[in-house]
């Protein structure tokens, strides 16, 4: 509802109704009306909340949430981000196998492991592993960024 | 593009056979390397290459578990 939005937008913003009254050019108890719902506001005061809120006048008088500009910005940046995620998994899976391929036919593997008493890490086995933490990092950034 | 999931099923069995491949052609070249060649290593030790496998088919399966429930 419309009250329910000025409301929220004069929260979010840091604002009492004195000084959303201030930047509107009216009185407190018209915000505190328009707020309780007992009016609403002219459709001039509304262009210019809207301008100052930065949101739609769509967003502010229709029920359904129709996101901003910079809104639908930020989910865009977010489902790009998702996509590079998801390539990042799967090309680090795909080299995982590579490499993995390139241990058995290269064939030294086991001997260098064999040839001293700890365990050292090769090149190869350096980057299988990291290939293994970046594809972590691929499926974190998929999954804090995708659309819900 | 909806099937995405799909492949990193694919991948995730993939990924599985490759590490059994590694693990047991490991295994075997360092039993032989005990019995012939000297080497000081347990066979074991070959086990340790399942480690980076086992993490990336986590992930894939993870992800196409997701992709899968986003795509319902």
């Amino acid at each position: 509802m419309l009250s329910d939005k000025i409301y929220e937008l004069r929260r979010k913003n840091g604002l009492s109704q004195e000084q959303l009254a201030e930047k509107l050019d009216v009185s407190r108890q018209a915000v505190s009306k328009w707020e309780n719902g007992t009016a609403v506001p002219e459709s001039d005061k509304l262009v210019v909340m809207s301008d100052f809120f930065h949101v739609t006048t769509d967003y502010l008088l229709k029920d359904e949430t129709v996101k901003t500009e910079e809104k639908e910005e930020k989910d865009e940046k977010r489902s790009d981000t998702a996509k590079v995620g998801l390539i990042i998994t799967a090309v680090n899976a795909v080299l995982l196998i590579v490499f993995g391929m390139f241990r058995i036919f290269g064939g030294k593997a086991a001997e260098d492991i064999g040839a001293s008493s700890v365990i050292t890490l090769d090149g190869n086995a350096i980057v299988m592993i990291i290939c293994a933490l970046l594809s972590i990092a691929g499926m974190v950034l998929f999954l804090r960024n995708r659309r819900k | 593009m909806k099937k995405l999931w799909i492949l990193f099923i694919v991948l995730a069995v993939i990924l599985s056979d490759v590490m059994c491949a590694v693990v047991a052609y490991s295994y075997c070249d360092l039993v032989w390397g005990g019995k012939y060649a000297g080497y000081s290593a347990p066979p074991s030790t070959a086990f340790a290459f399942a480690i980076p496998f086992l993490i990336a088919i986590a992930v894939c399966l993870a992800v196409a578990y997701v992709l899968r429930k986003k795509g319902k």
